[in-house]
């Protein structure tokens, strides 16, 4: 018993350590974004009001934006309301930006929600065939994975808008519910172009990762010890895809980021209304309040996921908690 | 008593290639590449030959274009890749818009891995409060999406290639340093390394002889696959508004132009994808081909 408590205890500490460094990453972030655009050549007071706008119209508008106080002062005051809710006014939409934000946030995590679901059906099936026994398929596998890894999501996105939405309209070529529908099988419709188009850069990756660990099962005498045990090809199947699981989890979690950037694009191709394209058509306005509020939220989404999936690999393998901890 | 003395001399003076046996003598470098990295390293050249010859060739000129010709297509009558919505021929564009999108993918690279490089080898060997610090920057720079951090730097320092440039050399900074380090700090600790220290080498001739050479090939290997994944975010950032500014050509921006021919044309929409895939996707297979070569595990296979 007292065993047990050690092990529990040690799971906290790992998972107090680990928040403590996601805090202090999340405050770098911010002041990156915070300066960032700070450092944007150009009085804001002129981007909101125009040209046309008098001295002391800008002089008063600065001082209501609180430009006139030194940066830290600023920056700390930025980051105070960030803490409570209050993410700034967007002047291009006339609205708070935290009334903006929810549901384009919203319409993001569908779209990587879906984009998640596809990558790990995608990294299951390449993995397998990776570590077929014919040499065909091996070197198939090999060719549409260095495809997948490395084609730009907005290329691919453009290819498949082609392929599956003009020359073959099979799919929806925008948006993510039709007018008067909006059921279940309405936004799937909508999400399997761009979620394909996020997934494959991360199912090849977790695909490799899945490979690695296979692999290097099939190397050792386990499988076949097990197999002379009497088990089915499936539970010896779940038993070679157990090990494989934390370091896919992690890349998962690195991959998130890549799907969070290639968002930015595939939203706009398909007129997905989230965070992506919300950056986009800040920075054409040039809202950097906007700007500056959604970066955070996609860079501290990610901190965030990258939080959960090492809580959740260290849950799966105590290796993991024991060792950094 | 002075037999045993002249054996030991005889065994130290005996030249080193005498032991190794021609089965492991090492061939040149490009020869262990596996076949589809040789490929894809013709084809760069051969890219990269042709966007370096462009104003030489008998192209017409990417900049003037007749509004009377918008959005030809292929094959049209002196116009082999038909024009954009400005009525400019493709082919002259889609030749300087490569040019353009190299030099994005390749200057950057070569930029991050100087920088990479000193950090990380200032990481590796310095003591572990400086070495935590670097890391801990290079951390926060991961924490952000590559194409998100550039997007923030391009607009923090306005559009045009030479801003463009020194964006994502920023974001390729932290993943190199990263690697660098890794290296460094393996192979600080090897013998060589230690007979080297023992024998008073200095700190610079260290560096210079046993540390950056050994370190050198992977990280360059490793970068030579992130120019991939560069032409990729310049593009992104191109198509987005953001990267070299119109009328130069770039492959992102010209797909962001060739947009609008999706429903009538997608063949005109297709020439910037296949070439942005292409371009990607051949710098990967060259870099993780020299890594392979490297490691020795190209000779398996």
């Amino acid at each position: 018993m007292d065993y047990k408590n050690l092990a529990h205890n040690r799971f906290i500490r790992f998972v107090g350590a680990r928040l403590l460094l996601t805090v202090l990453t999340a405050f770098f972030v911010a002041a990156v974004v915070f300066f960032a655009i700070r450092a944007i050549p150009g009085d804001p007071a002129i981007t909101i009001l125009g040209t046309d706008s008098t001295a002391e119209e800008r002089a008063e508008l600065r001082v209501v934006m609180g430009l006139e106080q030194p940066l830290l002062v600023q920056f700390f005051g930025w980051l105070g309301r960030l803490i409570t809710g209050d993410l700034g006014y967007s002047y291009s939409q006339g609205r708070a930006v935290s009334e903006i934000v929810g549901p384009a946030l919203e319409n993001t995590a569908l779209l990587g929600g879906a984009a998640t679901l596809i990558a790990v059906v995608l990294a299951l099936v390449m993995g397998n065939l990776a570590t077929s026994s014919v040499r065909a398929v091996r070197r198939t596998i090999d060719w549409v994975e260095a495809f997948f890894l490395s084609a730009p999501q907005y290329s691919v996105a453009l290819l498949l808008l082609i392929a599956f939405a003009v020359l073959l309209p099979l799919f929806p070529a925008g948006g993510l519910r039709s007018r008067g529908d909006g059921g279940f099988l309405d936004v799937a419709a909508h999400l399997v172009l761009p979620a394909t188009a996020l997934a494959l850069a991360p199912g090849a990756q977790m695909a490799r990762s899945l490979k690695t660990s296979i692999a290097t099962l099939q190397a050792t005498e386990l499988l076949p010890a097990l197999r002379a045990r009497g088990l089915s090809p499936w539970r010896l199947a779940v038993h070679a895809h157990h090990n494989a699981l934390p370091p896919m989890i992690t890349v998962l979690g690195i991959q998130v980021g890549t799907m969070l950037g290639g968002a930015l694009f595939v939203e706009n191709i398909f007129s997905i209304p989230g965070l992506g394209a919300l950056v986009v058509q800040s920075v054409a306005l040039r809202d950097y309040t906007l700007v500056q509020a959604v970066a955070l939220l996609i860079a501290v989404v990610f901190v965030l996921v990258l939080l959960v999936s090492d809580v959740i690999n260290a849950l799966l393998d105590p290796r993991i908690r024991v060792g950094r901890a | 008593m002075t037999e045993i003395l002249t054996k030991e001399r005889r065994a130290d003076v005996a030249p080193p290639t005498q032991t190794v046996t021609p089965r492991f003598r090492r061939r040149a470098l490009l020869t262990r590449l596996p076949l589809r990295s040789q490929v894809a390293l013709v084809l760069v050249a051969f890219v990269a030959l042709i966007v370096t010859a462009a104003p030489v060739l008998p192209i017409a000129d990417p900049f003037t274009g007749s509004l009377s010709d918008r959005l030809l297509p292929f094959f049209s009558d002196g116009y082999v890749l038909g024009t954009d919505s400005q009525g400019r021929d493709m082919l002259s564009r889609l030749v300087y818009g490569t040019r353009t999108s190299l030099i994005a993918g390749v200057v950057p690279i070569l930029i991050a891995t100087s920088i990479g490089l000193v950090i990380g080898t200032i990481a590796g060997l310095a003591g572990k409060k400086v070495n935590t610090i670097l890391m801990r920057a290079v951390d926060v720079l991961f924490a952000f999406p590559g194409v998100l951090l550039s997007l923030l730097l391009a607009i923090t320092l306005g559009v045009g290639l030479g801003t463009l440039i020194i964006a994502l050399s920023v974001v390729w900074i932290a993943p190199i340093a990263r690697i660098a380090e890794t290296e460094v700090t393996r192979i600080r600790d090897l013998d060589f390394v230690t007979v080297a220290r023992a024998s008073g080498a200095t700190l610079p001739s260290i560096l210079g002889r046993q540390i950056v050479p050994v370190a050198l090939p992977a990280v360059l290997a490793y970068a030579t696959s992130l120019v991939g994944a560069n032409v990729a975010i310049a593009g992104g950032l191109g198509f987005i508004g953001l990267g070299v500014p119109s009328p130069e050509p770039e492959l992102g921006s010209i797909l962001q132009e060739m947009q609008v021919a999706i429903y009538n044309n997608p063949g005109l929409a297709l020439a910037p994808v296949i070439l942005i895939v292409a371009l990607s996707m051949l710098f990967p297979l060259v870099g993780d081909g020299f890594r392979e070569a490297i490691s020795g595990r190209g000779q398996d296979s």
